[in-house]
């Protein structure tokens, strides 16, 4: 997995790209959500759309950014999950967690 | 690694944290050559990584000595894959319900959910160190 951060009208938008196969990959992207907390970032946009599909371990990342973030009442958006990554989400029954946009542009633009 | 036939294939690997890689690549190139639906083969293949890293992690304790094994069967109208690790085994109905209001942000134990979610049918070992999951094929998917 690759992850690319880029600052961009308030928000901290994280593009994840390739599978989410082992547990480093799952600790990189756990430590710099919480990074970008310690610095006082309060919304994160996360860009699936290069992200194939995810097993238990992208869900784990997704649901360990979820809870990090809103326990610093911030805000994480989803962009463009692929249809294998939205399916495994609604089967996990974390879907309901996640506000998903379907540009980066449109997330960004979110209240 | 040892491949059967055309339709079965073993492999044998040590507990490394690559190990999960290098099985879903032998199958992709296994199924590829069968020409199977590719729903079925997406399924079959991300229940196969779920099981193999419970039976890295779980099963062998990461201890990269010990071996899991991996036996894929294709058929006409099934694919049927067993898992196995060299730990002393679990009770798989003590794994709790990871879509439970108590349990649904918890980041770990949606493996073994997945795999049953995934596969038409899964059945374990009595010592409940090797896990069998089977997908039937819809052809003309």
């Amino acid at each position: 997995m690759k992850i690319e951060v880029t600052q961009a009208e308030g928000a901290v938008l994280i593009a994840l790209s390739g599978e989410i196969v082992n547990r480093e990959d799952q600790s990189a992207a756990s430590e710099l959500i919480s990074q970008k907390l310690e610095e006082g970032e309060r919304t994160f946009v996360l860009d699936l759309s290069q992200v194939p599909y995810v097993s238990s371990l992208g869900i784990a990342v997704l649901v360990g950014a979820h809870v990090k973030v809103s326990d610093s009442e911030g805000k994480l958006r989803l962009v463009n999950p692929r249809p294998k990554v939205a399916k495994i989400l609604e089967m996990t029954k974390v879907n309901d967690f996640f506000r998903t946009y379907s540009s980066v542009e449109e997330a960004l633009s979110a209240d | 690694m040892q491949t059967e036939s055309t339709n079965d294939l073993i492999l044998e690997l040590h507990s490394t944290r690559d190990c999960m890689t290098q099985v879903v690549e032998t199958l992709s190139e296994a199924f590829e050559g069968l020409r199977l639906p590719e729903d079925a083969t997406f399924d079959i293949k991300l229940a196969t990584q779920e099981a193999v890293v419970n039976a890295v992690e779980h099963g062998n304790g990461a201890d990269e000595r010990k071996m899991v094994r991996v036996r894929c069967h294709t058929n006409e109208d099934t694919i049927t894959v067993t898992v196995s690790d060299e730990g002393n085994g679990f009770d798989p109905g003590s794994v709790p319900n990871p879509t439970l209001p108590e349990n649904i942000l918890k980041e770990s134990g949606r493996g073994l959910f997945l795999i049953h979610q995934l596969c038409d049918e899964v059945r374990f070992n009595d010592r409940g160190n090797e896990i069998t999951f089977v997908k039937k094929i819809a052809r003309g998917e």
